[in-house]
C-alpha cells in the first residue's frame, strides 16, 4: 500500500508540475534557509574553535584598546579610545615579575609594510616586533633555521624570522638562510622560516617576518602602544592570571578601586562568547523567517491539496465504490502531501548546500555540512506534509460516493 | 436467496419538496439471475442499483444480502461489501484516466489487499476472459469506448463479486459495440453470475431472463421472460 500510495502521489504531481513546483516554493526556500545557514555558520564555528585551541586557550592580551568591543560595546570602546593609556615595554617588565600564574609574558608590536628581496617584492606583509617568549606564546614552529635569540633581541639585531608566503614569493624555494632581505627601508639577514600556517577566510596566515621588538621600536619609534601577550601556566589557572594581571595594570597605572581600568584584557573566550552571540542572534532570526516560510508553504499546500481533491472528486468517488475504506483514502491524500512537501525538502536541501558551498567560494567564508540540519529538514517537511495534509485528506475520505461518482 | 428487499424507500428532501426516488419495493433475486431494469427517466433505477450495489443506504425498508442485513451498516463495512461481494459497471464507464488497463483491473484487489504478484496475475486472467489482454498497458484514452467498458466489466469481476451491478453499460456505446458487450454478459452469466442491469433499450434487455419495470419508484411488472 505504501509504494501504491506514493506511485499514485508521484503520478499526480508528475501530472501538474508548475503547480507542484510553486507548492513547494515555501518548503524550499525554508529547508534552503537552514541548510545554507546553518553550513556557513557551522564553518565558522569550526575555524574559530579550530582557532582558539591553535592560539590556546591560556593565553590572553592585555593592550591599550579591545578591538572586540568595537562590536560588543561601542561607547566602551570610544571611551577607550579616549581615555585609556599607551602600554609601554616597561609594563611588560612590570607584568613578567607580577603575574605569578603567568608561564611567560611577552612584548608584540605591529606593522605592515613591504619586503623584497633583490628585484622580488610582497606587499601587505606583517613585521612582527617581538620579545624572546613569542614562540610559545603564538605556538610558532620553526621549518628551517632557529627562532630569534635574546641575545639578538638585547642587541637590537637585524635579523629576521620570515613567514612561509615571504619565503616563497622572495626566494621560491632556494635557501634564504644569511640572505638579505629589505623591510620597508631596512636591511635584515633571514634567520629562520616558519612553517605554513594554512589561510582563515581566505587569507594567508603567512605574510609576516618576526624581528626583534628592540629593533622595531628603533624603526619606528616607541611612542605607539604595544600588547602584552601572557600565557597563564595551566588553562585552570587562566581566571586567575587575568586577575593579576588586571590588578598588576591597576597598580602601575595608579587607579582607585572606583576608577575604571584604563586597558584592556582580550582573551580568546571573549572571542568565542562573540561569536556565540552573533550566531545565536542569527539564529533566533533564521527561526522566525523560516518558521513564516514553512507555515505560508504548508497553507499552500493545504490548498493545492484542497484544489487537488475537488479535481479528483470523480476518482474518490471511484475508488470507494471499489472499497476503498476512509482511511485508505485519507492514507492516499497524506501519502501524496508528504511526498510533496519532502520533495520541497529534498530540493531545499540541495539547494541550500549549493549555495552555501557557492558562497564559501566566492568568500572567504568556510562552510560545513551539519547532518543534523538534513535530518531537521527531513523531519520539519514530512511533519508539514502531515499536519497540513490532513484536513484535504479527511475531506476526501468523508466525500458520499455516489456525489463524487456524478461529480463532473 | 441472494438479495431481498423488503418495503424499501429512499426518500429525498429538497427544500420543501419530498422526493421518494425509490417508494416503497419489496424485491427477491436468486443467485445466476440476469435481471433487466428498465422504466421511464427519473424512475428511481438508479437510485435502486445504488442501493443494491451498497453505495448508498436506505431511508427506509430492509435490505439482505446473502442473508445478512446491510441496510444501516456504516461507510466501512459498506466500502467491504462492497469490495469483495458487488461488481460495478457503469454508463460512462468510470475508468482511472491515469492508469492503464491493468492497474484500472488491479484496483479492487489493491483495496482486498492482495500481493502485487498476485494482482497482477489474476488481472491478466479477467482482462484475457474480456478479450483485452493485447490493450493491458494502454491507458482509457488509447481504447475505444466498447474496449473501455470491457476493461470495465473486468475490473467488476476481478473480485469474484456476488453481484455485477450495471447501470446502462450500453448508453454511451453503438449499437453495434452493444451486442459485443452483450455477449460478454451472457458469457459471464453462464459461468455463474448474478447480473442486474438497468437499460432503456428493449433489445438489451430481451438478453436477461426477468425484467422488472419501475415507474415512480414502484415496481410496476415483474416478469420472467427466458
Ligand atoms: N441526490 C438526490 N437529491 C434529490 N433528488 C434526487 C437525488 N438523486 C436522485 N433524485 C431524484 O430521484 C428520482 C430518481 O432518480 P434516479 O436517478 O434513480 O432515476 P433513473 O430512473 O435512474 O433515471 P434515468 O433513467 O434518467 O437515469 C429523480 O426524480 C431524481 O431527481
Ligand atoms: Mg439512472
Amino acid at each position: 500500500m505504501l509504494i501504491e500510495g506514493v506511485r499514485i502521489a508521484v503520478n499526480a504531481l508528475l501530472d501538474n508540475k508548475l503547480r507542484t513546483f510553486l507548492t513547494l516554493l515555501g518548503n524550499i526556500v525554508g529547508t534552503m534557509s537552514v541548510i545554507a545557514v546553518v553550513s556557513l555558520i557551522g564553518g565558522v564555528d569550526d575555524y574559530i574553535r579550530e582557532e582558539v585551541a591553535h592560539e590556546g586557550s591560556n593565553v590572553f592580551t592585555v593592550e591599550r584598546i579591545n578591538f572586540l568591543e568595537a562590536i560588543t560595546d561601542l561607547d566602551k570602546f570610544l571611551d577607550a579610545i579616549a581615555r585609556n593609556k599607551k602600554i609601554t615595554i616597561e609594563d611588560v617588565d612590570y607584568l613578567r615579575e607580577n603575574v605569578p600564574s603567568a608561564s611567560s609574558v611577552g612584548a608584540a608590536a605591529d606593522r605592515r609594510v613591504s619586503m623584497s628581496y633583490r628585484d622580488k617584492w610582497v606587499d601587505r606583509v606583517e613585521v612582527r616586533g617581538r620579545s624572546v617568549q613569542y614562540p610559545i606564546l603564538e605556538n610558532i614552529d620553526i621549518f628551517t633555521g632557529r627562532h630569534l635569540s635574546q641575545l639578538e633581541i638585547m642587541r637590537s639585531n637585524k635579523v629576521a624570522v620570515i613567514g612561509w608566503d615571504v619565503y616563497k614569493n622572495l626566494f621560491a624555494g632556494r635557501n634564504p638562510i644569511g640572505k638579505t632581505l629589505k623591510i620597508g627601508r631596512e636591511h635584515f639577514e633571514v634567520i629562520g622560516v616558519v612553517e605554513d600556517q594554512g589561510t582563515v577566510f581566505g587569507e594567508s596566515k603567512n605574510r609576516f617576518a618576526y624581528i626583534p621588538i628592540t629593533r622595531f621600536f628603533k624603526i619606528y619609534g616607541s611612542r605607539e602602544s604595544i600588547a602584552v601577550k601572557i600565557k597563564a601556566a595551566d588553562v585552570a589557572l587562566l581566571g586567575s592570571a587575568v586577575e593579576e594581571a588586571e590588578i598588576a595594570m591597576r597598580i602601575r597605572h595608579k587607579l582607585h578601586p572606583t576608577d575604571k581600568s584604563d586597558f584592556s584584557i582580550t582573551t580568546s573566550k571573549q572571542l568565542v562568547s562573540l561569536w556565540e552571540n552573533i550566531s545565536g542572534s542569527i539564529f533566533k532570526a533564521l527561526i522566525f523567517l523560516v518558521s513564516i516560510a514553512l507555515v505560508v508553504g504548508g497553507v499552500v499546500l493545504m490548498n493545492v491539496m484542497l484544489v487537488s481533491v475537488t479535481e479528483r472528486t470523480r476518482e474518490i468517488g471511484i475508488r470507494k465504490a471499489l472499497g476503498a475504506t476512509r482511511l485508505n483514502i485519507i492514507w492516499q491524500f497524506i501519502v501524496e502531501s508528504i511526498t510533496l512537501s519532502l520533495l520541497g525538502g529534498v530540493i531545499g536541501i540541495v539547494v541550500g548546500f549549493t549555495i552555501a558551498a557557492i558562497i564559501s567560494i566566492v568568500s572567504p567564508l568556510p562552510y560545513s555540512i551539519a547532518p543534523w540540519s538534513i535530518v531537521a529538514g527531513l523531519t520539519v517537511t514530512f511533519l508539514i506534509g502531515v499536519i497540513f495534509g490532513t484536513y484535504p485528506a479527511n475531506k476526501a475520505s468523508k466525500l458520499d460516493p455516489v456525489v463524487a461518482l456524478h461529480h463532473e | 436467496m441472494l438479495i431481498t428487499v423488503k418495503g424499501l424507500k429512499k426518500i429525498y428532501d429538497v427544500g420543501s419538496q419530498r422526493i421518494e426516488a425509490v417508494a416503497g419495493v419489496d424485491l427477491e433475486i436468486g443467485k445466476n439471475e440476469y435481471v433487466s431494469i428498465m422504466g421511464p427517466s427519473g424512475s428511481g433505477k438508479s437510485t435502486l442499483m445504488n442501493i443494491l450495489g451498497c453505495l448508498d443506504t436506505p431511508t427506509e425498508g430492509k435490505y439482505y444480502l446473502n442473508g445478512s442485513e446491510v441496510s444501516n451498516l456504516d461507510d466501512d463495512r459498506l466500502a467491504y461489501i462492497r469490495n469483495r461481494e458487488i461488481g460495478f459497471v457503469f454508463q460512462t464507464f468510470n475508468l482511472l484516466p491515469r492508469a492503464n488497463s491493468l492497474q484500472n483491473v488491479e484496483l479492487p484487489l489493491v483495496y482486498a489487499g492482495v500481493s502485487a504478484g498476485k494482482r497482477k496475475r489474476i488481472a491478466m486472467e479477467v482482462l484475457d476472459l474480456v478479450g483485452l489482454v493485447d490493450r493491458a498497458m494502454h491507458r482509457p484514452s488509447e481504447l475505444s469506448g466498447g474496449q473501455r467498458q470491457r476493461v470495465a466489466i473486468a475490473r467488476a469481476l476481478v473480485n469474484n463479486p456476488s453481484i455485477i451491478l450495471a447501470d446502462e453499460p450500453t448508453g454511451n456505446l453503438d449499437s453495434k459495440t452493444g451486442e459485443e458487450l452483450m455477449a460478454v454478459f451472457n458469457k459471464i452469466h453462464e459461468s455463474g453470475n448474478t447480473i442486474i442491469m438497468v437499460t432503456h433499450e428493449e433489445n438489451v434487455a430481451r438478453h436477461s431472463m426477468r425484467i422488472l419495470r419501475l415507474r415512480d419508484g414502484k415496481i410496476e411488472s415483474d416478469k420472467i421472460i427466458n
